[in-house]
């Protein structure tokens, strides 16, 4: 367990990285931080993924200093979210990614709020991306931490 | 006489025909004249240059020429929601807020939304809190606001301005012309005062790794 919580923290603090230097540039709107949280929420016991929810919500807060606490909160609400749902409608990969989806379009509408501009195509655009790339990262990143 | 013009058209016109069609010859020629003709014109630009040099001395206008500065850019705000890019130039770089940001081909990149000691936070073009006055052609105000979409938005614009879609945008800086792109859309709304108005930018906001900053 605790090299599986190392494994995850480098992944995680790794794509903070690539979310800050953004080797795309802006033509890659989804962001690898909030991937890493949701297949975290996914994938491990409730208090692992609350606890790296709040730590990772929270340094992307205070990088740069946020004056509220946008992303602690979101991350939080997102993992509680998935945990929540995946207790009650459990073993079905369908649903597993329904609720990947929900989570995304539930990210996204509040960044939106957040940033007071509701824009559909962005919306739709950050969700296309974002689902492609966690199906992706969640089969690579499965493998490395289960090794 | 004859014979030398035998010899041109022998040793010059014949082989240039053959090296050079018509519409290669026609082309050049194009060229030429528009090289001689930029080159009238920059005469010219030099000269009204030196005149308008000459009438601000007499009339006791200081010539105000911004200093450019080369930054690079260090990050990007951890977001698909902000346009925000961190530069390598702060305070004791002189770096204050509001100071703009330019690419490479002169177009308008950004400003300086805050400023630290080591590094500073600059805003792009596209980021919805960025707002900054500009000007349409030479008909009126308004305030440029970023979309997170790639185009731009002129609020504040009333209906009987004559807006047109190609009118350029731009900013005035220290007798420095910048220019921000071109009117792309414009809509009257029905409940509303102002006009809709949509600009393309010039500089690409998507990709952007340097900047040069107007102090």
């Amino acid at each position: 367990m605790r090299t599986t919580l190392i494994k995850l923290s480098i992944a995680l603090f790794l794509f903070f990285l690539v979310d800050f230097l953004k080797p795309f540039g802006f033509y890659f709107c989804s962001e690898f931080l909030f991937l890493g949280i949701l297949f975290v929420s996914l994938n491990l016991a409730f208090l692992y993924s609350f606890g790296f929810a709040f730590v990772f919500g929270l340094f992307k807060d205070l990088f740069p200093p946020q004056s509220l606490l946008f992303y602690t909160f979101s991350f939080v609400l997102i993992n509680m979210f998935l945990r929540l749902t995946l207790k009650y409608f459990h073993g079905r990969s369908i649903i597993k990614n329904l609720v990947v989806g929900l989570a995304i379009i539930f990210y996204a509408l509040l960044n939106s709020i957040e940033v007071g501009q509701i824009l559909p195509s962005l919306i739709f655009s950050f969700f296309m991306q974002s689902l492609l790339v966690f199906f992706i990262m969640e089969r690579f990143l499965l493998k490395w931490v289960t090794d | 006489m004859t014979f030398k013009r035998i010899l041109l058209a022998l040793f010059f016109s014949f082989p240039n025909n053959i090296l050079f069609p018509s519409i290669v010859s026609s082309r050049i020629e194009e060229l030429k004249r528009k090289n001689l003709d930029f080159r009238l014109t920059l005469e010219r630009m030099k000269t009204l240059e030196e005149e308008n040099r000459r009438l601000r001395r007499a009339l006791g206008i200081k010539e105000r020429r911004p200093d450019l500065i080369y930054a690079r850019v260090l990050g990007f705000y951890p977001s698909g929601f902000r346009k925000v890019a961190f530069i390598d130039l702060g305070k004791r770089d002189g770096i204050i807020k509001g100071t703009l940001a330019i690419d490479s081909q002169g177009y308008l990149l950004g400003k300086i939304s805050q400023s630290f000691n080591e590094y500073s936070e600059l805003i792009l073009l596209d980021d919805p809190y960025f707002s900054l006055p500009v000007l349409i052609e030479n008909k009126t105000a308004g305030l440029l606001k970023g979309t997170l979409w790639g185009s731009l938005k002129i609020l504040y614009v009333e209906g009987d301005k004559n807006i047109s879609i190609g009118d350029k945008v731009w900013l005035k800086y220290a007798d420095l012309p910048i220019v921000v792109g071109r009117v792309q859309r414009v809509r009257e709304t029905k409940n509303d005062f102002f006009l809709d108005i949509e600009v393309k930018p010039k500089s690409n906001v998507y990709s952007v790794r340097e900047v040069f900053l107007l102090k």
